[in-house]
Order: structure tokens, then C-alpha cells, then sequence
């Protein structure tokens, strides 16, 4: 019987991003889609959809670095949404009050986000599960509390007018130009996660996360493993927030809330917690959901109700979404794809 | 070679778990450790790979040796790289990872790359069963293949002594034969050493040197294996070969 699908026969095939011809190509029609989305959908009138994959990609960022915390590394993290926010107000700082040029601030607000990071997991890592989970909870509030009283950070009224990026000659200032922007730095952070789980550092998250005892058996430094989980979401954390600044050209305290925090753990669950392809398919998949409904409930043909209805209504109708998704599918959209391929390739001979 | 010099563990700083535990495992030895549930098994064992600190407990007395070097104060992950590998008890394979991936996390500390390879094919050459399920996740594993692939994991480490806490736990007895037949050959082709701690006396003895006794975390009794295997009193109490009940 001559086998469907892809057969791995030696570990460097296992070990490789892309395997085979196929994939490749695949992937390049993929991508060269990709490139001119944009041009289709300005032929069609549908630029406001740019405006929706855009915020999409700096989330799928936000939530990669989230699921190399929580995903990977199994430390339940609720002051996501904090470390974000903490990017977009240094990023913020550094290109409005200090002039700097936008990539330098944008690695630099990064990396000071993913020093943050690393400072408030020394003291956290020590606890495990709902502990570690209220610990991060009190940073967001913190955080939270500290940019409010700060000067430098326009207390309540945040930083407006953040300057758009220049690059290569391009003002980045429309949605097309985002979008050109957005997407090679999401497909990098998209590499660099998928490559980090299979790397030496990226087993040892999924080993403390499977079995923490049996890591440190076999030499693993479980706390340090665990910071330099937090050092690298962080990071994830910082970029995102930095990009989403620049994009909206301000922030503001309530562009940063805890249902953010708690958003970005059910993209996590939903796409399938640990796997970088289930996040991205995550973020997607609850974004659109959330996207359709307010098409839905703002389109001509829908009856008068009053918007506070109307925003209740789709909260409804976007948690039942959600509890029936879970309940159906538990280990998310990652499995689904999974036993897709699983089937094709043994298929017809079912199990 | 490794030494335990009358060490006594607390867990919590209140419940009493060893005391005066002495021991010795030589290199290239096999030795066994044997009682009953709560007798103080896995907590040796824990004191010796550090993994005791990580579960609230410390060393209170005593010392541990390795190799001539003070050990009982060190991290696990210090004493991992020293060549102690802790085999823990029931299922402790990386449950997301596949069988190769377990094997390799067993490899975490070694920068040699082209021997990993070579001892990646010895694992799967002492148990082929293993070398079926290399793409398989480590959760899907049966009990008897778990337990061989963290025997597996543990051997990717090259320790010099492996510590193993009890390997028949919910086996088959005919799967239990070959673990013990394995881990006996580990030993002479390896010259690893190996402090197997056991419910299974029988097993444990026809491959072990040398044997210890716990009750209620002190050594009662010690000797060769042979000498522990025909001892009246182990025999009938500890080791459960008398046909007749024991008097007590």
C-alpha cells in the first residue's frame, strides 16, 4: 500500500520547518497571496478589513509571546496585556519625547519589556497554577497604577500623536503601508516561535511544563528555564505593544484591560495551547468571530436596537461561540488540523 | 562511588522521614533497596539526586558523597551534571513530547551531538518495542513502555549512577523480566551504577550485589544479595517468600 501524506522515515525530517517540495510550494502561493490581499481588497472596497488583519497580526504576535509563557512553558500569565502596555508606552516615550528613530525604539522598547518581564517572574516563578496567575493579575494592576501617576506617561490622558514610522523613505501611515510593514515582522516572530519549540531551550519548556520533578532530574534548571520563558514572551509582549502604538499613534490606559489579559489565554485554549501554528489559528479564528458579529449587528438590514442591546447581544452570542467550541472540540483548533491530516493519510481505512 | 553518611530527611520541617541512613553504592554495582510502602525508599533516593528539596523536605544530618565530593547541599540540576540520574516512580515521560524527544531531553546536558545519535540507536537496540513509537507523544505510551522509555531517557544522560524508583510499578510480570534483564545488562556493558529501589524483592535481588533493608525510615538490615535473599527474618517479613505467614 503506497502511504498518503508525508511519512517521516529519519529525524532530520522531523526535525525541519518545511519538509517537502510540496510544502513549499504551498507555501509560496500562500504568501504571494498574502502580498496582494491588500490591492484585492482595495478593488473591492474593503479596506476596513485591512485595518481588522492588522490589529490581527500585532495580536498574533502578543499571543505567540503569551503561549512560550503559558503554551510552552505552562506558567499561567494574566498581566499579558501589562507587559503590552508597558512596550507601547516605552516605544511611546522614546519616538514622541526622545525622537528616537522607530526601529531602534521599537527593539528597545522590546527588550527593556522583557527585562520587566524577567524582574517580575523572579519573585513569581516561585509560586505555581492560580498563585502565579493572581501574582501577574497584582502586575497589571501595578503596572496599571505606576503609568497613571507617572508624568512622562500623560498619566490618564496617555501620549498622543506618536509619530508615524519612516521606512526606507515610506511614511507608514495608511493601512496598506501597515500591512506591508506588519506581516514580514509577523512571519519572522511566526519562524522564530515554531523554531524555538524544537530547540534545545524550547524542550526544556515543554519538559517543566509536562513533568517539572523529572526536568530537574535529568538537569534541567527549572527556575531559569522558567525566567528565560518569561524574558523571551516578554519580549513577544514588548514588540506587540510597541508595534500596536505606532500603528494607532497613541496610548491610553484603557487600550491595555485585563479582558485583553484574559482574551489572549482563550486564543491560547482554543487554538491549542504550546503549538505556535494552533495560536495563530487561534487569534484568527476568535477575531473573526468577534469581527462577523459586528458586521452583523451594524449591517442596514438589521432591525433598530439600542447599542447597549446590541453590545450584550454579540457578547452573548461570542461566548456561546466559545463554551460550545471548547466543549466540542477541547484541545482546540490544532487538533482538528491535526486529525484532518491524520485521516487523509490513512484514509480509507479509518483508525 | 556513591555514600550516604547517617542521614535523616524531614519533610515540612515536622514529619520525621529517615534516620541514620547509611549506604553505599560502589562503582559498577548494582545494590538494592527494599520495605515497605513508607519505609523511606523514594525519599533516599531523593535526598541523593536533591529532587527532596524541590517537595518541602531537606536533609537535617548527615552527608551525601559522590565521587569524594560533598553533594547534599547542591540544586538537582547540579547533580545531574555531576552523573546522577533519578528515575522517578509511575509515569513521568514528557507527556506532549514523542518518544524521540523524551529520549533527547535525556541528552539536555551533553554537547556531543554525533554520540547522542549512537546512543539514540543503542536505546532503541535494548528495546525495539521503543524504536515503533519514536513519533508517538509519551502519553500515548502503555505503562510497561513508559517505563522503559524513562529507563531509555535516564541512559541518554550517560549517568554513572542511576537511581531508579521502583521500575516494576504496575507492570506485567513478563514485562517486568525484561526491564530487570535490561537493567542488568545497562549495568555490565555500561559499568553504570545502579540503586534500584524495589517492592519487588525477588526481582531486585537476582540482579543486585548488595541489598538494603528500610523500616520506617532506618535500615534494619543489609548484606549481599545472597545472604539477604536466604536470611530467615527478611525473608518472611520483608521479601515475602515464606509460604507460611511469618510470627510477628
Amino acid at each position: 500500500m503506497k502511504r498518503r501524506g508525508r511519512t517521516k522515515t529519519d529525524y532530520s525530517q522531523d526535525m525541519a520547518l518545511i519538509g517537502s517540495t510540496q510544502q513549499w510550494v504551498i507555501l509560496a502561493i500562500f504568501l504571494a497571496l498574502l502580498v496582494i490581499l491588500p490591492h484585492v481588497l482595495s478593488w473591492t472596497h474593503n479596506l476596513n478589513w485591512l485595518t481588522f488583519i492588522n490589529f490581527t497580526a500585532i495580536t498574533i504576535i502578543a499571543v505567540m509571546g503569551l503561549n512560550i509563557i503559558t503554551g510552552m512553558a505552562g506558567q499561567v500569565s494574566l498581566g499579558h496585556a501589562a507587559f503590552i502596555m508597558v512596550g507601547g508606552y516605552t516605544l511611546a516615550i522614546l519616538t514622541s519625547n526622545a525622537h528616537w528613530p522607530f526601529w531602534v525604539a521599537l527593539i528597545i522598547s522590546a527588550i527593556i519589556t522583557a527585562v520587566i518581564g524577567f524582574i517580575v517572574a523572579v519573585p513569581a516563578i516561585r509560586l505555581k497554577g492560580f498563585y502565579l496567575a493572581v501574582v501577574t493579575l497584582a502586575f497589571f494592576f501595578i503596572a496599571q497604577y505606576i503609568i497613571r501617576s507617572l508624568g512622562i506617561t500623560g498619566g490618564i490622558h496617555g501620549i498622543i500623536g506618536i509619530p508615524y514610522p519612516v521606512v526606507g523613505g515610506i511614511k507608514i501611515n495608511t493601512d496598506i503601508n501597515w500591512y506591508y510593514l506588519l506581516l514580514p515582522v509577523a512571519i519572522i516572530c511566526i519562524i522564530f516561535s515554531a523554531n524555538l519549540s524544537r530547540s534545545r531551550t524550547g524542550r526544556a519548556f515543554l519538559a517543566i511544563r509536562d513533568n517539572a520533578t523529572a526536568a530537574a532530574s535529568l538537569g534541567i534548571n527549572v527556575p531559569l528555564t522558567k525566567l528565560r520563558a518569561f524574558f523571551i514572551g516578554t519580549l513577544f509582549a514588548g514588540l506587540a505593544g510597541g508595534l500596536w502604538a505606532s500603528y494607532v499613534s497613541v496610548v491610553r490606559l484603557d487600550q491595555f484591560t485585563i479582558w485583553d489579559s484574559i482574551w489572549y489565554l482563550g486564543m491560547i485554549i482554543i487554538g491549542g495551547g504550546g503549538s505556535t501554528a494552533g495560536v495563530v489559528m487561534g487569534v484568527i479564528f476568535l477575531r473573526l468571530i468577534s469581527q462577523i458579529l459586528h458586521v452583523i449587528s451594524t449591517a442596514d438590514w438589521m432591525p433598530y436596537l439600542s447599542s447597549s442591546i446590541m453590545v450584550s447581544l454579540n457578547y452573548g452570542v461570542y461566548g456561546l461561540v466559545i463554551v460550545l467550541f471548547i466543549s466540542l472540540q477541547p484541545y482546540g483548533l490544532i487538533s482538528v488540523w491535526r486529525k484532518i491530516k491524520l485521516n487523509y493519510k490513512r484514509w480509507p481505512f479509518g483508525t | 562511588m556513591l555514600k550516604l553518611n547517617k542521614i535523616k530527611a524531614v519533610y515540612s520541617d515536622v514529619v520525621l522521614a529517615l534516620t541514620e541512613v547509611s549506604m553505599l553504592v560502589e562503582e559498577g554495582s548494582i545494590v538494592a533497596l527494599l520495605g515497605s510502602n513508607g519505609s523511606g525508599k523514594s525519599t533516599t533516593l531523593k535526598s541523593i539526586s536533591g529532587l527532596l528539596k524541590t517537595e518541602d523536605g531537606k536533609l537535617t544530618e548527615g552527608t551525601i558523597e559522590f565521587d569524594g565530593k560533598r553533594i547534599d547541599k547542591l540544586n538537582p540540576e547540579k547533580i545531574a551534571k555531576l552523573g546522577i540520574c533519578h528515575v522517578l516512580q509511575g509515569r513521568s515521560a514528557f507527556q506532549q513530547l514523542t518518544t524521540e524527544e523524551n529520549l533527547q531531553m535525556g541528552a539536555y546536558l551533553r554537547r556531543d551531538k554525533d554520540n547522542v545519535k549512537r546512543d539514540l540507536d543503542q536505546i532503541y537496540e535494548y528495546f525495539p518495542q521503543l524504536a515503533t513509537l519514536r513519533h508517538q507523544k509519551g502519553g500515548y505510551l502503555s505503562g510497561g513502555e513508559q517505563q522503559m522509555l524513562i529507563i531509555g531517557r535516564a541512559f541518554m544522560a550517560r549517568p554513572k549512577t542511576m537511581l531508579l524508583d521502583e521500575p516494576s510499578l504496575g507492570l506485567a510480570p513478563g514485562i517486568i523480566g525484561s526491564i530487570f534483564a535490561i537493567l542488568k545488562k545497562i549495568n555490565e556493558v555500561e559499568k553504570t551504577s545502579l540503586l534500584i529501589a524495589e517492592q519487588n524483592a525477588i526481582a531486585t535481588l537476582n540482579i543486585a550485589n548488595y541489598g538494603y533493608i528500610l523500616q520506617n525510615g532506618r535500615v534494619i538490615l543489609e548484606g549481599s544479595a545472597q545472604v539477604l535473599k536466604n536470611h530467615e527474618h527478611a525473608q518472611g517479613i520483608y521479601l515475602g517468600l515464606n509460604s507460611v505467614p511469618p510470627r510477628l
